[in-house]
């Protein structure tokens, strides 16, 4: 009877400590069902989580979870690629000189991988930020890319077709102590077109940390008229730049349009760049005299027209010249 | 009778284990204190898009349309996401090639857009916030414009590329 009332306590304290063994499980990869949402012959998959911004740490584990939630058999690969970011923070590819890459740090155990359908895999990596490594934000992308197994798709009979490749894309960065903020530069130009100003802010970063303005404060555009008769103190229009990004020691051109601008007239443009993430306000301006060609040729011509019209009448009016009467030339 | 009573000593301690053991969970999950509570979110981000997509039969000069081709995307990343499309070029058999650049793409009513360079994406949508729960679907338009080439099938990779912001 003992032996029967220990299995049975053995068996509660087993049934307790299940959710405790599940929190220690290996972080081995491991293949996981999944709820199938996808139609038949579609390509799917899910991939998360995405880290972003990953702070000082001289090495870090994680991992990178991708799910097949499409009804046929997938490859996938994993990479980690050297990016930069565009002025919308997403990643491009960066130029041959960038000295803020990271791809290098990362090691993933499984990088290439065949995952069934409605399965899913968490892909250990580990992150080893090397010694010496230049202080600032470091810059990576996170690309992974998912195809159907050979043989999923039915090969064309005929014409032409394409088959579907998915590729989820991800900045990461990294901060390394010894950031130093940037103090951009900026630059203002602007050029013209029929009922549109075009100007573009030139900046420049030059710190080691990317210079983000996508929140408020919001960059702006403030124009003022420089006319003699206009108060030259009051804005005129304001117009809010949309959020940008600019990476570490580089120069990103800004472009801002004026679309309802006037057909005549003349201002100073002042590009501002808020106080963020450290650093002052910067101002930049310049001038711009807006003539609309168009419109002035064509006053032109109805001036033109209206003088000649102007000049007839004034010319049959003349008392000296009387309708019906012959011209008689005096002679000498 | 000293089985009957063993029964109930077993069934008093089945009972009485049974009994700390929810008291104990009861416990956990009943307990209070003055601390915080968070719960961290991952972002996620997922794309459904056809397997394969079929501009059927034409000969040079024909422009074979696919129309509304449904890419979903999810994403629950708050700055929002791109997506963007590339092609290979269309190899075709037994010989031949159609370019990359023969494909034009549109999102939905938009102007079509032409594929400027082989491996270069074409910026199809942006947005600046997350989608609902059950993502947007992306009507896609394509269009190939068959040039001069020898009569066979063509066959060719389009990649859509979704990225985080």
């Amino acid at each position: 009877m003992k032996h029967r009332l220990s299995l049975v306590l053995v068996a509660i304290l087993l049934v307790l400590s299940l959710p405790g063994l599940a929190l220690a499980a290996s972080p081995q990869p491991s293949l996981r069902p999944v709820t199938i949402v996808a139609a038949a012959g579609k390509i799917a998959a899910r991939v998360s989580p995405i880290p972003v911004l990953i702070t000082t740490a001289a090495q870090t584990d994680g991992h990178i979870r991708v799910d097949n939630i499409s009804t046929l058999n997938e490859d996938v690969t994993v990479r980690v690629a050297d990016y930069s970011i565009d002025s919308a923070g997403k990643p491009v590819a960066a130029p041959a000189d960038f000295a803020f890459g990271s791809a290098s740090w990362y090691r993933f155990a499984t990088p290439d991988f065949a995952l069934p359908s409605g399965m899913s895999l968490d892909v250990p990596f580990e992150l080893v930020i090397p010694a010496g490594v230049g202080a600032g934000d470091h810059f990576a992308a996170l690309v992974v890319t998912v195809t159907a197994q050979p043989g999923q798709v039915p090969a064309a009979s005929g014409g032409a077709s394409a088959r579907t490749q998915l590729v989820f894309q991800s900045r990461l960065q990294h901060r390394i102590d010894g950031a130093r903020p940037g103090l951009p530069t900026v630059g203002l130009s602007a050029r013209t077109d029929p009922g549109i100003v075009h100007f573009t802010a030139q900046v420049g970063n030059s710190g080691n940390t990317v210079l983000g303005h996508q929140a408020d404060p919001t960059p702006t555009l403030t124009l003022y008229s420089t006319l003699p008769w206009a108060d030259s103190t009051r804005a005129e229009r304001t117009l809010e730049v949309a959020g940008f990004y600019v990476a570490p020691e580089s120069v990103r051109d800004v472009a801002i349009e004026w679309t309802d601008a006037p057909l005549f007239g003349q201002y100073r443009a002042v590009f501002t760049l808020p106080a963020a993430d450290g650093q002052p306000a910067v101002l930049a301006e310049t001038t711009v005299t807006i003539v609309n060609m168009a419109v002035l040729g064509a006053a032109g011509i109805a001036l033109l027209v209206a003088l000649l019209v102007l000049g007839f009448l004034l010319k049959s009016r003349d008392p000296r010249i009387r309708r019906g009467e012959p011209l008689v030339v005096a002679k000498a | 009778m000293r089985d009957v009573f063993s029964i109930k000593r077993v069934a008093f301690a089945v009972g009485a284990s049974t009994m700390l053991a929810t008291a104990m969970i009861g416990s956990t999950f009943a307990a209070t204190d003055n601390g915080t509570t968070s719960a961290t979110v991952d972002a996620m981000i997922s794309v459904t898009a056809p397997a394969s997509i079929d501009f059927g039969n034409g000969v040079p000069g024909d422009v074979l349309s696919v129309l509304d081709t449904t890419v979903n995307v999810i994403s629950n990343n708050p700055a929002g996401y791109t997506l963007a499309v590339q092609t290979s070029n269309f190899a075709g058999a037994p010989s031949g090639a159609i370019p990359a650049t023969a494909l034009k793409f549109r999102n939905g009513v938009t102007a079509y857009a032409s594929i400027v360079a082989l491996n270069t994406d074409l910026l199809l949508a942006t947005t600046a916030a997350p989608t609902i729960a059950g993502g947007t679907d992306h009507l896609i338009d394509a269009q190939l414009t068959l040039p001069f080439v020898s009569a066979g099938v063509y066959s060719g990779t389009f990649i859509f590329t979704a990225s985080n912001l």
